[in-house]
């Protein structure tokens, strides 16, 4: 069947951005157990009633330095256990030892907000049994809640956990920041267990102790160096450093740049470049914001310490800095994937956004984006937050160079739709900036006082094709391997399996 | 014009491309592509430099290509370069 | 009036592509310096293939060719007689190598004269006047030294002397200025505190090596508002005054008379030329 983007997809089809219902899901868990405290993990695992077919959870906060995921899962793979499904709010390259348990169908489905390296890999050449869900953050929390997805068992890795499993992820030797991913984890599912490698009381609890059900003390909760290793530096590519300038020249012309003003910013060179000018420009101008959300870095903080912003609502550390500020500075607060950008909560953090500056493998001439697979179709990414924080924010701003090593930003239709049109503002490259003309407005505004190269997406596609020639369509097999869920659970897109020459 | 030794031009660099010309005891044109961009712009790099060489009156070399997403200028600009130091 | 002339080595075909969305005003090809001796016919035809293919906008584009007497001389300034090669930059100039421009390139096109050398500048008053295609100087203060066997300073005492010549000549034959290129790219300040001193011995615009360069040098090239809005008040002030027969009057402490006008008037002009509101 068609969805509303006339993407053909199997059920349950996209239909639009519609405001969605509230929706509150008590938590019934309630562990008073005193006797958590476990040293060995297969003791723990033999205790849980897992069995073929379980559906097991991991967050993501260690990032590339994780070693949680595939310990477990190694263990349970020992065990004989078959068909898991996997329920990880993201995966990385480190997670490369999965890539045999998929294929021995030890794990047969994931279901993921973002997806690289080795496992994305292996999912596009179709060696994963059953057909993955690719959904948002915001997303992955309601439906954890709600029992749309029902976890047996909840694998915690906490840097920090009392013997009762009261967790914190700003404090030991792994401090990876904040929990957020883990919170729905910890309170829907069926078994919680926490791993750390640092049993102490926390000075800050992010994950609760009635909520946890085993606290397995290892050695190590994964590699510092690859724990932060999400870091991204501001672009040192004068390209780059020009589009971020543009960028805030639209923001100004969106009247948002103004006392009260939330903002949020992908982790990626150029999006990191804006914040810095945001920096300077508030101190210019004498703004103050309210908050900075989401996933946050040094840059992020400096905001903060500079007093140009009031608070941080942070869902996931990038870096150190970061890390430390949330340990140490009472206005730099640690939110849940639900507070962040839960869809059945309408008091989110991402509904109150005004500005959200976000990255794109690929935009089309409708402004859809994708940010799901890479321009040769094979799964590189996924929603994160992208769909999330685009719906929320008032103004959204995609930024990218227009072509990058012969590929082009924006194409005739995207491969694969992670966010779609209706929450997408604005297009900001090197070559041209694109206004989605339903901001007739302010296109006028900044034809008028602003010397700023504006023009249709149709010309910047034009430029584009002009430099680089008229790409191969990219091939695919008839298999689907993955789906592209909106933040309400409706299909925007299936992921094909990608064709080997 | 037969290509009788080895000649190099172009970086590794983003937007480039290294083009290598060698001998072919075959005495024919044959085209070896590496390519980031291989998918989406493989068959045309390719077409593009058969036709480059040829239009330079080349008519039997090995050429190597690898390329880092080099616009079709460059390609052409790297061939040309590649084949003035074989003279 | 281009207040920046960024140099970009004509080898690296990533930096022609983005060549032309920098913010720079001018962009200059470098067939020279910033390109490695075997590298330098490589450059050449990446450089021409680029000219064929590209849209430069509306950015003015010049190519530095090699030196008169190098074997690369020849072919570079025919490359310069491609149509969007706005104008030429010749290195090492002096009347021998100025001679030899004339003699390759037919028709001339504007030349940015390149002052490196001690004969450079003690010429500078025959090259000025040695054809209506030269249209600019540029100071180039690390071959100079060179050439004096001197060290090269930030403070720059060394070429005071040739920066201050350079400019005298530029005015008295109505030439572009250009200060010549400041090497430490990560001192912003330094960078600032030089086009500063530059503009204020009458440099039009300087040169950056590297496009991070170019924000800092608009920055210090900029106006300041206050300044403009005096000169807008003697202006108003004088023209007012004349109409009643007086030249000469005080205005807020200071004494105005015609040279005071016709500064500010000058002041006045280019400001709204730049786009400033009076």
């Amino acid at each position: 069947m068609k969805n509303i983007l006339n993407r053909e997809v199997p059920f349950n089809p996209f239909n639009g951005v519609h405001p969605i219902e509230p929706q509150s899901f008590p938590v019934t868990k309630h562990n008073t157990n005193t006797d958590k405290l476990h040293s060995n993990l297969s003791d723990v695992l033999n205790l849980l009633d897992l069995k073929d077919g379980s559906v097991v959870s991991f967050h993501h906060h260690l990032r590339n330095g994780d070693d949680v995921m595939n310990r477990v899962m190694l263990e349970i793979s020992k065990m004989g256990i078959k068909n898991i499904t996997l329920v990880a709010s993201s995966i990385f390259e480190v997670h490369q030892p999965l890539v045999q348990l998929i294929k021995d169908k030890t794990i047969t489905k994931i279901i993921t907000a973002y997806v690289a390296g080795p496992v994305a890999q292996a999912i596009s050449e179709g060696e994963c049994q059953e057909i993955c869900l690719i959904h948002s953050h915001g997303y992955r929390a309601h439906m954890i809640a709600s029992k749309e997805v029902e976890i047996d068992v909840a694998f915690i890795g906490a840097p920090c956990a009392s013997e009762l499993g009261d967790c914190s992820g700003s404090e030991g030797p792994s401090a990876c920041g904040s929990l957020g991913y883990a919170v729905a984890d910890a309170m829907y599912s069926k078994k919680v267990v926490v791993l750390s490698d640092y049993i102490q009381e926390p000075q800050h609890i992010q994950i609760k102790k009635e909520w946890v059900d085993y606290v397995v003390k290892v050695d190590r909760l994964g590699d510092p160096k690859g724990i932060v290793s999400g870091t991204t530096t501001i672009t040192k590519d004068p390209v780059g450093l020009q589009i971020s300038k543009m960028t805030l020249k639209v923001m100004e012309a969106t009247g948002l740049l103004k006392n009260g003003f939330s903002f949020q910013t992908g982790a990626g060179g150029i999006s990191l470049a804006v914040a810095k000018d945001v920096l300077t420009y508030c101190q210019e101008h004498k703004i103050k914001g309210s908050f900075i959300s989401g996933g946050i870095t040094g840059y992020q903080v400096d905001l903060l310490e500079a007093e140009i912003f009031e608070k941080i609502m942070d869902v996931q550390c990038f870096d150190l800095k970061a890390v430390k500020s949330m340990h140490e500075n009472p206005k730099h607060h640690r939110i849940s994937a639900d507070e962040y950008a839960g869809p059945s909560n309408p008091d989110n953090v991402v509904n109150k956004l005004d500005i959200v500056i976000l990255g794109a493998t690929e935009i089309d001439l409708d402004f859809n984006v994708n940010v799901t697979t890479g321009s040769d179709g094979t799964l590189m990414g996924g929603s994160g937050g992208h769909c999330d924080t685009a719906a929320g924010a008032k103004f959204t701003i995609i930024v990218s160079k227009l072509v990058s090593s012969r590929i082009s930003v924006v194409v005739d239709k995207v491969l694969t739709v992670t966010t779609p049109y209706e929450s997408i503002d604005a297009l900001i490259t090197d070559r041209g900036i694109a206004i989605h003309p339903r901001h007739q407005e302010l296109i006028e505004h900044l034809q008028k006082n602003t010397k700023l190269p504006l023009k249709t997406i149709t010309e910047l596609y034009e430029i584009a094709l002009s430099l680089t020639g008229k790409p191969e369509p990219i091939q695919f097999e008839e298999e689907v391997v993955a789906l592209s869920l909106y933040r309400d659970g409706t299909v925007l897109d299936v992921i094909k399996m990608v064709k080997n020459e | 014009m037969i290509i009788t030794k080895t000649s190099q031009a172009g970086t590794l660099e983003s937007n480039d491309i290294v083009v290598k010309l060698m001998p072919n005891p075959e005495g024919t044109i044959q085209i070896n592509l590496q390519s980031v961009v291989f998918k989406q712009f493989g068959k045309q790099i390719k077409a593009l430099a058969l036709q480059t060489l040829e239009n330079h009156g080349i008519t039997s070399c090995i050429c190597d290509l690898d390329d880092k997403g080099a616009l079709d200028y460059v390609i052409q600009a790297r061939i040309e370069s590649a084949i003035q130091r074989n003279l | 009036m281009n207040r920046s002339y960024l140099f970009i080595p004509a080898s690296n075909a990533g930096m022609i592509l983005s060549s032309m969305i920098l913010e720079t005003d001018a962009i200059i090809f470098d067939l020279e310096d910033g390109v490695a001796l075997n590298q330098k016919e490589a450059a050449r035809t990446l450089l021409r293939n680029g000219l064929d293919t590209l849209d430069f906008l509306d950015k003015d584009i010049y190519v530095r060719v090699n030196a008169a007497d190098t074997v690369f001389f020849k072919e570079d300034v025919l490359l310069c007689q491609h149509p969007k090669v706005h104008g030429i930059v010749l290195p090492k100039a002096d009347m021998t190598s100025f001679l030899s421009l004339t003699k390759t390139l037919q028709p001339m096109k504007p030349t940015i004269l390149l002052i490196e050398s001690a004969l450079g500048v003690v010429q500078l008053p025959q090259l000025c006047q040695a054809s209506p295609h030269v249209i600019g100087l540029l100071l180039g203060g690390e071959d100079l030294s060179a050439d004096f066997g001197v060290e090269r300073t930030k403070e720059g005492h060394e070429i005071d002397l040739a920066r201050k010549l350079v400019v005298l000549h530029a005015k008295a034959f109505n030439l572009i200025a250009i200060d010549t290129p400041y090497v430490d790219i990560e001192d912003h300040q330094g960078l600032k505190k030089e086009v500063r001193y530059a503009a204020s011995l009458g440099y039009d615009a300087k040169v950056a090596i590297n496009p991070r360069q170019v924000e800092s040098i608009h920055q210090a090239l900029q106006v300041d508002p206050k300044k403009i809005e005096e000169a807008l008040s003697i202006v108003n002030a004088f023209e007012m005054n004349i109409t009643q027969g007086i030249g000469v009057f005080n205005l807020n402490g200071k004494m105005i008379d015609e040279p005071i006008y016709r500064k500010a008037k000058q002041v006045v002009i280019k400001a709204k030329k730049e786009g400033h509101q009076t």
